[in-house]
């Protein structure tokens, strides 16, 4: 990892958008030039925005996590008018009676990677280096924060018609608020979310999170001489398997292990491994890829982060985009330790995801 | 769920053959000679862990929710040295399970009917392996029985009720005639993996028509007696096959020499299966004869058939074949005793050829020597060996013979007696005397002299070297 970053400028604007794309875990939906646009409008008329570290300030102050929820791909046909992210915090802040003096990312990757940049450099507040899942995870209370104690609630939401929508009460019912009230809102809404105070967010979030999207960012775009070589190495990842895309299965919600209570369909993926022993690396998807089986064998499941890259320039791809007859590499990003304990795994480990049943322990670290 | 100590175990193939799965459907292609010890029904596919070795692992349609859990059962299968997976075939339809099913070499089954049943099934049939192998045997029986005296159908119901075994029949030097070529490959390159099991098959006259190969992987003692057993009940269809193809031919020996001459042109696996219905001897060094008729060009050949064919007690067929006969057969015998006995029913002359691999160029030059030794009259019999240049002249094609008249023509039109045309032949056979001519001829040589001066004045030459070549060819033609 290279130094921890302190300022974002509207130069590392690309940088920070091909990081996210990749930590996305092929989830992204799309390119988010929207996000992109508004944080550069934001950056050119308020200057650049701080990035700080939690031990840099006053443990006590009030903190809360900044971020859309939703569809990326809605954002691009229903356009934010630039306000929603103000008017969340300020509704949150009017809730809780207490003022911000920084903002939390939910999840530092995906097009959560820059809208908790566009709130800091808006309201001028310093953006703590950490984040809650350290990938994307499909339901906002999947969060270390979560798992530390830090409720999700009070949460507000706001739309592009300038709606605002409270929601307060226990964390386990929030899932279910939330969807019909995104609906509402036409697809997508801002956030601001677990209030708390920086100490907390401290406690429970995963470190050095906002600089590592823009570590991600300079491999993939070969910044700084890096991406040499050991690509997946600098990414602080592993290559599993590098081949061909062969099929692509859709399933029926009902012929599959699924309960329905995550939003998209399942889906799996096959890739021909080139070289190696030629193994059939079976994906299976259901928002975020969830589990690769090498020749019917677990290589790697939730809550590591599995991701694919393009086999020709290694820009990565989203699920949305696979076609047969891709070449792509598959790639493993550990996930944070956090995730790793008993706890941790309930939450997003393969049994959260309806796949307890079915993969075997001992699955690779 | 456990099969019984003692007894050996049923496997895949068996389960598959007849038994209780007989209507799953094989998705991959591997060795199917696991003994299957033990059942065990999945609700899900990581319960796999803790079954024993030999055990056909059965998941449930709950169990194999989503295609990577057929792969996982299948990993699971591997590391644990399961017997095999069987799903619902409703979950199998992924080509990509197939693969893995393939790579990891376990044998995937996907049934039809609810998994539950076809595991109840599997229980009750490694239970009684005995049982289960006679069922299997007399279900292989009927079908069998079903497919007729047909060398092709038997072949067929072999290779489609006894799965993972490649069956086979193959004359006795290893040429395919029907069946699988993997079971003849395997049976001429050793693989230690492969067993191959044979069994020769008796024709109707006792001698042996060729042999049943069946090609199967593994060592599994008790599933290869079962398809030896299966083997050999499918001898007596095929014997009874040969048995009634020869019954045919002799009673219209037309399909014989209808046979031979395709054999002859084109040899296909169909004629090949013919002829080795007939026992006829179609690999190997091969010795034959040819036989024509020396009386007037009359043609008999059909109307001889018979009587000759009665007096023909000599290994290999008798078939009638252009204008006279031809046989042939594996070891060198006496031809003179046969041809004598069939001389005194009508003229013949004989060329015998061979030793040769290859049944046309045998019988072609059986065929012109017998041409050469027709002109020696009846009785006689020339080797081909011993023929020398005069192949060429027994080889001219009939079909100059018209123009071969057409030259002659005036000797022809003048010759009432046929003397003109032998004295020519005679001086030109000689190399021009007219002395050795005379004697050959028994007539003195002024005589000779005389029908050539004749000659001369009809406008032919034997002494003018532009004729002397075209000329003797001709009289051989008209001969």
């Amino acid at each position: 990892m290279t130094a921890p970053i302190t300022r974002i400028e509207a130069e590392h604007i690309p940088t920070l958008q091909a990081g996210a794309q990749l930590l996305a875990c092929g989830t992204g939906g799309g390119d988010w030039l929207v996000l992109s646009e508004w944080l550069r409008v934001v950056i050119e008329r308020n200057g650049p925005l701080t990035v700080a570290q939690p031990e840099d300030l006053d443990p006590e102050g009030a903190c809360a996590a900044v971020h859309m929820v939703g569809s990326p791909m809605l954002m691009e046909e229903q356009l934010p008018t630039g306000g929603e992210l103000r008017l969340a915090i300020e509704a949150l802040q009017r809730w809780t009676g207490r003022e911000l003096t920084a903002i939390a990312p939910l999840n530092a990757a995906g097009p959560n990677a820059l809208i908790p940049m566009i709130a800091a450099a808006e309201l001028g507040l310093p953006l703590l280096d950490l984040d809650g899942m350290g990938r994307i995870f499909p339901l906002v209370d999947m969060t270390t924060y979560a798992l530390g104690g830090l409720a999700p609630t009070p949460i507000t939401l706001t739309g592009t018609a300038g709606e605002v929508i409270l929601l307060d009460g226990p964390a386990g019912r929030l899932e279910g608020q939330l969807r019909p009230a995104l609906l509402g809102c036409g697809g997508w809404a801002c956030c601001a979310s677990y209030p708390g105070t920086i100490g907390q967010f401290a406690a429970t979030g995963i470190p050095g999170s906002v600089s590592r999207v823009l570590h991600a960012g300079r491999v993939l775009r070969r910044e700084h001489g890096l991406a040499e070589d050991g690509f997946a190495r600098q990414l602080g990842g592993r290559s599993l398997a590098v081949g061909q895309i062969v099929d692509v299965e859709r399933h029926q919600t009902d012929r599959t292990w699924t309960d329905g209570s995550f939003p998209a369909g399942p889906s799996s993926v096959i890739i021909g491994e080139s070289g190696g022993h030629g193994r059939m690396i079976r994906l299976e998807i259901h928002n975020d890829i969830l589990l690769a089986l090498a020749d019917g064998g677990v290589i790697a499941s939730v809550p590591d982060g599995i991701c694919l890259v393009s086999g020709i320039d290694r820009q990565p791809v989203d699920v949305e985009q696979l076609q047969l007859g891709m070449r792509v590499e598959v790639l493993v990003l550990p996930a944070a330790s956090a995730w790793r304990s008993e706890a941790g795994m309930a939450v997003a480990g393969p049994a959260a995801f309806g796949l307890a049943h079915h993969v075997p322990t001992g699955l690779p670290r | 769920m456990t099969g019984i100590p003692g007894l050996e175990p049923l496997t895949v193939a068996e389960l598959l053959c007849g038994g209780p799965l007989n209507t799953a459907r094989l998705a991959c292609d591997v060795p199917l000679d696991r003994p299957v010890a033990e059942v065990r029904l999945l609700d899900d596919a990581a319960a796999a862990i803790s079954c024993p070795p030999h055990t056909a692992l059965v998941l449930t349609e709950q169990a194999a929710r989503g295609g990577w859990a057929v792969e996982v059962t299948l990993r699971q299968a591997w590391e644990r040295a399961a017997a095999c997976v069987i799903a619902h075939e409703s979950v199998v339809t992924s080509p990509i399970a197939d693969q893995v099913a393939t790579r990891l070499g376990v044998p995937l089954l996907a049934v039809p009917d609810d998994p539950h049943s076809a595991a109840l099934r599997v229980a009750a049939a490694i239970a009684r392996p005995e049982a289960t192998r006679s069922a299997l045997i007399a279900r292989c029986a009927l079908r069998l029985a079903e497919s007729g005296e047909n060398a092709r159908a038997v072949l067929g119901t072999l290779n489609a009720e006894l799965p993972g075994v490649h069956v086979a029949l193959i004359t006795g030097s290893g040429t395919l005639l029907a069946g699988r070529a993997a079971a003849l490959e395997a049976w001429q390159t050793p693989d230690p993996a492969i067993t191959v099991l044979s069994t020769p098959i008796p024709g109707p006259d006792g001698l042996e028509l060729g042999q049943l190969i069946a090609a199967v992987t593994g060592r599994a003692k008790a599933w290869h007696t079962t398809i030896t057993a299966v083997l050999s009940i499918a001898l007596a269809p095929l014997t009874a096959w040969a048995a009634t193809e020869r019954l045919r031919t002799d009673r219209a020996p037309r399909l014989a020499t209808a046979l031979l001459d395709r054999l002859l042109t084109e040899e296909t696996p169909e004629t090949l299966v013919e002829a080795t219905a007939l026992g006829w001897p179609l690999d190997g060094p091969l010795v034959g004869i040819a036989l024509l008729r020396t009386g007037p060009a009359q043609d008999l050949t059909a109307a001889l058939t018979g009587a000759l064919t009665a007096a023909w007690d000599l290994p290999g067929p008798l078939v009638a074949h252009g204008e006279g006969w031809v046989s042939w057969c594996r070891d060198p015998i006496s031809w003179d005793p046969a041809l004598n006995r069939l001389n005194a029913i009508t003229g013949l002359a004989a060329g015998v050829a061979g030793p040769d691999r290859d049944l046309r160029r045998l019988l072609t030059q059986a065929g012109a020597a017998a041409v050469v030794a027709r002109s020696h009259g009846p009785g006689t019999l020339v080797r081909a060996g011993e023929l020398g240049p005069a192949r060429l002249l027994a080889a001219l094609p009939a079909e100059l013979s018209g123009t071969a008249r057409d030259v002659l023509a005036p000797v022809l039109a003048a010759d009432t007696d046929g003397t003109l045309l032998a004295t020519l032949t005679s001086v030109l056979d000689l190399g021009g005397s007219a002395k050795d001519a005379a004697a050959a001829l028994g007539v003195h040589r002024n005589t000779v002299a005389t029908r050539l001066e004749r000659l001369r004045e009809l406008g032919v030459d034997p002494t003018d070297p532009r004729q002397r070549l075209p000329l003797h060819l001709a009289c051989h033609l008209v001969r």
